[in-house]
């Protein structure tokens, strides 16, 4: 049988299979476009690693045109792990090789024509999930594990440090997997590998020639490994494009330290560089400030509350206010803890003012080219106004009956249309009353003015930490912890603490009407 | 008449068969578009990276060793073209960040604002609990279709399937109270 959530889950799908008939006819007519390029389409794409004018928009031009090239050594090294053939699989053993060694030094030397010579430096570290490089051009640090990423660029002299969004890899992906995106995953190129033995300053060694020819390209690598610990030593790579007069030549070696560069500034940064700070976590004093500096300008603030992970880090702010006769909600956040997964915020969101009515906010969103998805409530006493701005349509304009729902939310009780009193044990040790409604069970703590001190909906847990109270004398849940319960795959119960929720300013005058938990005053109970 | 199953029609397809591929795109592109909205966050530009996700699948299908589990790979496509697609904005965008779902949270209390808050909830939950969601009501509501797209046992996947409704069910009632 559908439940209402199937109901609208199939809603939510509609859309995906919207216009399906045209899209299937613009696809079909692109293959035809295309037909029979199909089996040359991979080697292609490998030249234009070193080709392609795609890698040169790439910020740091020089740095990027060597990552491409070190995604290319690694993809490969990668894609002739898993064949069956003799030298792909002794190339397996140094793929292997490379993702035990504690640091992976590289250094490349690139001649290309059209954006000249170059040279560049890489280091990897697998296990504490590092990689890093630098040319004359910058330099940049990416670390995994406290999921930040620094980007030196010399000329501006400035260093940005921004979120890390990528995962670093599992065994299916190689860590440095993320420069691949920037090529695309139809990389497993046609290339045709083969081994042999070479001496080389006097070390025989292991010679690994990948050779792909196509049209008017060619793309040439060749790598050198120890024969006892299947390191890479050296490595050259060679590509060209006939047609377009142009050719990459990569000269580098590998070196396997013990140590290696511990931060950025041990690539060669200055120590005074201009650093911008473009990581999404704020202080909480930070967004207090803010707060402050919104109340001077509104008559009366209903709530603010700021939440934040089990680690403290703030999540955001919402203010609800009264400006005049009309109440608004504003809800701002730079990092937003949404118990799964990350939701990032524009961080000038800060810098900008509430505009004090419906209008110059529209104003605002449709003068405002940057397509941030934004959107307020107002409330006018009677109806509510929703204005949201996506890509498409622009913005657009929802007025509904109702009231903003988030003002006190968390703070006061909750009022639910019926539900029945019920004693248990935490009720009775604590000298609560209990409240079944809804499938929920309610704690409400008669001492301090009935605030709702827990709530249990079975699998979410919300349980007030922190009293305090108004200037008036109301009490309210200053910090709710709350905790989401879970089930092992053998069905024991796990309980993981989701978020922390902090009220950190009240104004409000409470009053609660005389018998309001009274039972003979709720509506008749539901089961 | 029977349908053709992935494995016949891919073969159709390697042989020169365009038609084939045709079924293949009605079979999944709608899954395929679900998947990519899960990154960009609206549907015109998952229905472009989709018809991309679908070209370079046509580009490399005689690569494909398993052709019994084309769902799953094309899935892996479009994984990586969302992480290009991604990185590509991020560039494109001076990497500033994206305040993705901001809209879903003041949301309005009509149905279309829930119907697009469930969505956007969707996209939060961990990816395999997103998938059974997809496949299952993408393919007609077929558990046998969706869990053999997703490679899992009907057991399995029913489990991962519940397991994504409740936390769905939570989530929306967790929010409807929050904001």
């Amino acid at each position: 049988m559908k439940t209402p959530l199937d109901n609208d889950l199939n809603k939510v799908y509609e859309p995906f299979t919207e216009n399906h008939d045209q899209l299937r006819e613009k696809l079909m007519a692109s293959l035809s476009a295309c037909s029979g390029k199909r089996k040359g389409i991979r080697l292609i794409n490998l030249v234009q690693l070193f080709i392609r004018g795609d890698t040169m928009k790439v910020r740091i031009t020089k740095l990027a045109t060597a990552a491409a090239i070190i995604t290319a050594i690694i993809i490969i090294i990668n894609q002739f792990g898993g064949s069956p053939d003799m030298a792909s699989t002794a190339f397996a053993q140094v793929r292997e090789t490379i993702n035990n060694v504690p640091w992976m030094h590289l250094t490349l030397s690139v001649k290309d024509e059209e954006i000249g010579d170059s040279e560049c430096e890489y280091w990897l570290v697998p296990e504490r999930k590092i990689v890093a490089g630098r040319s004359n051009s910058g330099a940049f640090w990416r670390n995994y594990l406290n999921r930040q990423r620094k980007i030196y660029e010399s000329a501006a002299n400035t260093l940005t440090i921004y979120y890390e969004r990528d995962e670093f890899s599992n065994e299916n992906e190689p860590p440095w997997n993320y420069l691949s995106a920037i090529f695309g995953p139809e990389l497993m190129c046609d290339l045709s590998i083969s081994q042999h033995t070479e001496e080389s300053q006097g070390e025989l060694l292991n010679v690994y020639e990948l050779v792909g020819n196509e049209y008017n390209r060619s793309v040439h690598f060749r790598i050198l490994t120890g024969i006892d610990d299947n390191l890479p030593r050296s490595l050259t790579v060679e590509a060209e494009d006939t047609e377009k007069q142009r050719s990459v030549f990569v000269q580098g070696t590998c070196q396997y330290p013990d140590n290696g560069p511990e931060d950025i500034y041990d690539l060669g940064v200055p120590k005074d560089v201009k650093v911008i700070n473009n990581l999404p976590t704020v202080k909480a004093k930070e967004l207090v400030d803010i707060c402050n500096r919104y109340r001077e300008n509104f008559s009366s603030y209903i709530i603010i509350v700021i939440g934040g992970d089990p680690s403290s880090v703030v999540s955001g702010v919402y203010v609800n206010y009264i400006d005049g006769n009309v109440a608004k909600a504003g809800r701002f956040f730079k990092y937003l803890h949404f118990s799964y997964g990350f939701m990032f915020a524009d961080r000038n969101l800060f810098e900008k003012e509430i505009e004090k009515d419906f209008d110059s906010f529209l104003h605002r969103i449709e003068h405002d080219d940057s397509h941030r998805p934004d959107s307020i409530s107002l409330w006018d006493g009677k109806y509510r106004h929703l204005l949201r701005r996506g890509k498409e349509p622009p913005y657009r304009k929802v007025r509904g009956l109702g009231t903003i729902r988030n003002v006190g939310s968390y703070a006061w009780p909750i009022v639910l249309p019926m539900g029945k009193i019920f004693k248990d044990e935490y009720s009775e040790q604590n000298n609560l009353i209990g409240l079944k409604a809804n499938g929920s069970l309610l704690y409400f703590d008669p001492e301090h003015d009935y605030v709702c001190v827990r709530r249990n909906d079975g699998q979410l847990i919300r349980d007030v930490r922190e009293l305090a109270r108004t200037e008036n004398g109301s009490w309210y849940p200053r910090r709710i912890k709350l905790t989401l319960i879970e089930k092992d795959t053998d069905g024991a119960e796990i309980s993981r603490q989701v978020t922390n929720v902090e009220t950190i300013f009240v104004k409000m005058v409470s009053e609660f009407p005389e018998g309001t938990f009274d039972p003979d005053n709720l509506p008749k109970a539901i089961e | 008449m029977t349908t053709p199953s992935d494995k016949t029609l891919i073969r159709a397809v390697i042989a020169g068969e365009k038609e084939a591929y045709e079924k293949l795109y009605d079979r999944y592109a709608p899954l395929v578009r679900a998947v990519c909205y899960d990154t960009t966050g609206n549907i015109a530009d998952a229905q472009d990276l989709a018809q991309d996700v679908f070209m370079r699948a046509y580009e490399k299908l005689e690569h494909l060793l398993n052709s019994e589990s084309f769902g799953k790979w094309i899935i892996g496509i479009a994984r990586l073209r969302c992480k290009e697609w991604q990185r590509n904005k991020l560039r494109h965008r001076d990497m500033k960040p994206e305040l993705k779902n901001v809209s879903s949270i003041i949301a309005g209390p009509s149905n279309e604002g829930q119907i697009e808050r469930l969505r956007e909830m969707i996209t939060t939950l961990p990816e395999k609990e997103r998938l059974a969601l997809h496949t299952f009501y993408l393919q007609g509501s077929s558990a046998e279709a969706a869990r053999r797209t997703m490679g899992l046992s009907r057991s399995g996947f029913y489990r991962v399937l519940e397991r994504a409704r409740k936390r769905l069910e939570k989530l929306m009632s967790g929010e409807q109270e929050n904001v």
